[in-house]
């Protein structure tokens, strides 16, 4: 109840307190446990676990090289990721999946490993068959139940720079955590990921920029978790040059948005679509487009060039949040960025990291991921 | 819209007048308005609020009437002007919580809890967490009356599995 004395704080009740706490970013929370036994028990409450993702909206990057750090572009701060004693030392780790703030870590030895950086959880999977990087991962779970993961891994029948090898048929396969088994999943096979090829995850589905076999028609593919099927979703809004930069994140936590660079202009754009839901018409909407001298240039990896595929996310503000690297003038350094843009100006630059060109893929293999920190534990 | 009138009166006894279209912002009023328990002459008594704290409700909800009479109009408003609106409304929420204590923060939490203003409710624990989030365990405590319940061996077990935290 109110305290008749300004000067003397009342007591909240239990359920506004939670209604703080889901919206205090991570870190904070992590120092809040010490609080009491009440406040530490409440974070590792399923229902409050997902009720503070819900309103996490800031995204981070993290960034594994030489080290596993996590960029903020909000405060411009580079942190080390806490440690995590099996991870640490280990920087032949790339990230290869996000899905509520868990990562699928690959090893070049064969083993994944899902982890929560946050809550320093790991968990060791062993895949069917030794990992490689021509597969692509996803995290994901059916929409109805929200604790119930899955990892799918799958092989377009291409290689990275998008060409078909006869007879390498398409390959995929789901780990279900629930029962720890890997199954084989049967399709027939019209397309392949489009580069760069990281998928985004929303509301437990994952998706990717995807173009057929024989139609130069890029669209936006989603794998679908709850039925463990493929489903094309929309065709893309634009007309993408040979050139051009193109790349998909989350919007907003249950939309999709699209940016895409063009070769000649240098302008960048970004759309967005409409609410994603099951089964539902999806269409896009310009959310707005840039056009400055001094905008980043974003190239998609390749393997003669010892570039990072950039990465991004839309902020809170409408920003769009960019990591890439960029070759520096002599061309031995590379140097990693992250670029704040608005809709009128470029806002902010931070240097990340400058290192050496190695002219190709090398050890340890540099890979900016963006994700939201959450208090989602491993799944067992 | 009607631009009826009607009286709140405060635990202190203080008296407001609220055109009816704002006081609606509050579910509890609103139901209230609903079955006719409203009497044109009378004050409708909040034995939870006080009066410094309901007048920083009724300007809260003053300020957003507006913004439900316009939602009628919303197919037509271009997204330029969407987009301006909300950011005058941000603004003049930002410029409201800005001066205030922590006390008065939390007294105006209870308030529209009370009254059941869900997006007064939003703005304040919004802004009471952006307040706390640089803050340490101890801090947290005074400003939430908690006691420490921790022995000193598990605050230090909890205080070393996250030193990175607490750098």
């Amino acid at each position: 109840m109110a305290s008749s004395s300004l000067s003397e704080r009342p007591c909240l009740p239990f359920d506004l307190v939670e209604e703080i706490l889901c919206r205090v970013p991570i870190e904070s929370l992590t120092r809040f446990q010490l609080t009491c036994k009440r406040w530490f028990a409440l974070f590792k409450d399923k229902r409050f676990i997902y009720k503070h993702l819900a309103f996490v909206q800031q995204q981070q990057f993290i960034r594994f090289s030489f080290l596993v750090d996590t960029i903020n572009h909000e405060n411009e701060s580079i942190k080390p990721m806490p440690p995590t004693l099996i991870v640490q030392g280990r920087v032949e780790t790339s990230v290869t999946a996000h899905c509520d703030g868990l990562l699928l870590c690959g090893f070049d030895l064969g083993k994944l490993l899902i982890w929560n950086p946050y809550l320093k959880q790991v968990k060791w999977i062993r895949p069917m068959n030794p990992y490689s990087y021509d597969y692509y991962y996803a995290i994901g779970y059916d929409f109805s139940r929200d604790d119930d993961y899955k990892i799918l891994r799958f092989y377009d029948g291409h290689d990275y720079e998008g060409k078909y090898h006869w007879p390498n048929d398409p390959e995929v396969e789901i780990y279900n955590f629930k029962s720890s088994l890997w199954k084989t999943l049967e399709f027939s096979w019209d397309w392949y990921v489009f580069k760069p090829y990281r998928g985004v995850s929303l509301n437990g589905n994952t998706y990717w920029i995807a173009e057929k076999n024989h139609d130069s028609n890029l669209f936006i593919q989603c794998f679908d978790f709850s039925v463990e099927k493929f489903e094309p979703v929309c065709s893309l809004p634009l007309t993408f040059g040979v050139s051009d930069f193109i790349a998909l994140s989350d919007f907003r936590g249950d939309q999709l948005s699209l940016l895409h660079q063009r070769k000649e202009t240098m302008e960048v754009e970004i759309w967005i679509t409409s609410k994603i839901k099951n089964g539902g018409v999806v269409s896009w909407t310009k959310l707005f487009n840039v056009m400055r001298p001094n905008l980043p240039v974003l190239h998609a990896s390749t393997y003669i060039c010892d570039l990072d595929d950039p990465v991004y996310f839309i902020d809170k503000n409408n920003r769009i949040v960019v990591c890439c690297e960029e070759l520096l003038e002599d061309e031995r350094y590379v140097c990693a960025s992250v670029y704040v843009i608005g809709e009128d100006r470029l806002e902010n630059t931070i240097k990340v990291q400058n290192h050496r060109n190695r002219g190709g893929p090398h050890w340890p293999f540099i890979c900016s991921y963006a994700h939201r920190p959450s208090l989602v534990p491993v799944p067992k | 819209m009607s631009s009826n009138m009607i009286m709140l009166k405060s635990s202190d006894g203080a008296s407001f007048e609220i055109e009816e279209a704002a006081a609606r912002k509050s579910k509890i009023i609103a139901n209230m308005i609903e079955v006719e328990c409203v009497d044109e002459d009378k004050a409708i008594p909040l034995q939870n609020v006080t009066g410094n704290i309901l007048a920083l409700v009724i300007e809260y909800c003053n300020k957003h009437i507006v913004d439900d009479d316009d939602d009628v109009a919303t197919e037509e408003a271009s997204e330029e002007e969407e987009e301006a609106k909300k950011k005058k409304v941000d603004d003049w929420e930002a410029e409201f919580m800005n001066s205030m204590s922590l006390e008065t923060m939390f007294e105006l939490l209870l308030a529209a809890n009370y009254l059941n203003i869900k997006s007064l409710i939003d703005l304040v624990c919004q802004t009471i967490a952006n307040n706390i989030k640089d803050k340490t365990p101890e801090e947290v405590r005074k400003i939430f009356s908690i006691e420490n319940d921790f022995t000193p061996e598990e605050e230090e077990e909890i205080r070393k599995e996250n030193a990175w935290a607490f750098g």
